[in-house]
């Protein structure tokens, strides 16, 4: 297809703007600075998103309140702004994106199978559609251990506690879980329809072991990893499979292995962001 | 005794391991991931940021929110079907940080605060008149544009993706992107045309 070229001028303004609207080297910097301790530490990425967008997932109705809000609170803050960005604002509120939203997910969770889910979700409410599509993780743990025993309820519980913070009440019920999983319901079995990539399986295997793990198969968990460590020698993975390996050791009792798996752990990868986490491991009295 | 214990009663150290256990896997991501992500952020951190713009994050807001958006890739990172388009990708993870900024209250009421303060500029030099002058016009054309057009012209025009890229990106047809970005090239013509005749 041979669209009309844009004029000279017109593509010379673009250029401009390009050029101008940018991320200066010193925000660069800054966000580079702080992306990296973030990662470093182990801040748990998407920390607050994720906890706001499970909270509204499980309460539609939170949602519309905080809808309800905004649309006081923007134009208050728009009225401020200077002229151009302001009419942004406004045309944004009024038209939040609909019907862009459904399709715009589906690369993202391409790779899972909820995507085929996906659709249905939106009907109702377009809000929710960008929710579910970014909690993608933690509900899919969620919905594959609450139909399990109550323990790995309660550890999925405690892995989004920070949704459930966020949403007040309830939260060490063992029954929040299931206000997610009827968003995300349907499947368990973790079997992407895409072509699992080597990544993919390494994930997965990962998966495994922490579902294991996490509902005290520590054994399970161990063998697990061992599979994992015959698959993938060198996988991707590695190194959060030796970290998790040091962890199930020690929480199965054979603290000798553990401490041993742990100090090799630290000389071999001493710069690792799970070093002082592997540290704490078992440690002597 | 209790000196050589530098975590107090034993009972301490269980919790620790307990949620020290629970953790590392939850950051099972590649372990170059974090390579990975800047490099990603090295190419892409502007085309980041000016998508959080055109979505409707403040200027007080948008370092924060392309963290976020870099957190996100970080964590997902390994999720990411190398088929797709990596902008295409990355404008889908800035669209749902932009909307979580939108709704935020916390942020904003920091907004609002931020607002009443010296505005943050984040650009290194002073913009020369005319370039001052094209992101006025193009911020301008955009917002008067229903939303749909002005973002297939933005990731088109400005961002250089291809309108496949586009039409995955946004989940329609490649036609509906075709026919939303000849309305509105028309219209940027239409609009330049006209600023120029003002100006005789």
């Amino acid at each position: 297809v041979t669209e009309p070229e844009m004029s000279q001028q017109a593509r010379e303004i673009l250029k401009r703007y390009r050029s101008a609207e940018s991320l200066g080297s010193e925000a660069r910097a800054r966000v580079l600075t702080g992306l990296r301790a973030k990662i470093a530490t182990g801040t748990p990425a998407l920390g607050a998103t994720k906890a706001s967008l499970l909270s509204k997932v499980a309460s539609a109705g939170k949602t519309k309140l905080i809808l309800g809000a905004l649309a006081v609170a923007v134009p208050a803050a728009w009225t401020i702004h200077r002229s151009q960005s302001s009419v942004d604002y406004t045309l944004r509120t009024a038209t939040p994106e609909v019907p862009a939203a459904p399709a715009v997910t589906a690369p993202a969770v391409a790779a899972q199978p909820e995507s085929a889910r996906a659709p249905k979700a939106l009907g109702d409410e377009p809000y929710r559609s960008a929710a579910t599509s970014d909690v993608d993780v933690a509900p899919e743990v969620a919905a594959s251990e609450t139909e399990g025993a109550p323990s790995e309820a309660r550890s999925a519980t405690k892995r989004s506690a920070g949704a459930q913070r966020a949403q007040g009440a309830t939260a060490n019920t063992g029954v929040t879980p299931k206000a997610v999983v009827l968003e995300e319901s349907p499947e368990e079995a973790p079997a992407p329809a895409a072509p699992a990539s080597t990544l993919d399986q390494e994930m997965q295997l990962l998966k495994r072991a922490q579902v294991a793990q996490a509902s005290g198969r520590s054994s399970d968990a161990l063998s697990i990893l061992a599979e994992h460590a015959k698959q993938f020698p060198n996988g991707k993975l590695a190194e959060s499979r030796e970290v998790a390996r040091v962890i199930a050791l020690c929480q199965s009792g054979q603290t000798q292995a553990a401490r041993s798996a742990r100090d090799r752990f630290l000389a071999t990868r001493p710069n690792s962001p799970f070093a002082s986490r592997v540290r704490s491991v078992c440690a002597e009295k | 005794m209790t000196d050589d214990r530098p975590g107090g009663h034993p009972r301490e150290d269980e919790r620790m391991l307990q949620v020290a256990s629970q953790m590392p896997l939850l950051e099972s991501v590649p372990a170059d991931a974090a390579a990975q992500v800047e490099d990603i952020f090295r190419a892409h951190a502007d085309f980041v940021w000016r998508a959080l713009r055109r979505q409707g994050v403040s200027e007080a807001d948008v370092e924060d929110a392309v963290q976020e958006v870099f957190l996100v890739v970080y964590r997902k990172v390994g999720e990411y079907v190398e088929q797709g388009s990596i902008r295409a990708w990355l404008f889908t993870i800035s669209r749902q940080v932009a909307n979580h900024y939108k709704r935020s209250f916390a942020r904003r009421e920091r907004k609002q605060q931020a607002l009443m303060e010296e505005p943050v500029r984040h650009r290194d030099q002073l913009d020369a008149p005319e370039v001052a002058e094209a992101v006025a016009v193009v911020n301008a054309f955009l917002a008067g544009l229903g939303e749909d057009q002005a973002t297939v012209f933005h990731l088109v025009e400005v961002e250089g993706l291809t309108a496949p890229e586009v039409a995955a990106s946004l989940g329609v047809n490649l036609n509906t992107v075709y026919g939303r970005l000849r309305l509105a090239r028309q219209r940027f013509e239409q609009m330049l045309a006209e600023r120029a005749k003002q100006e005789l």
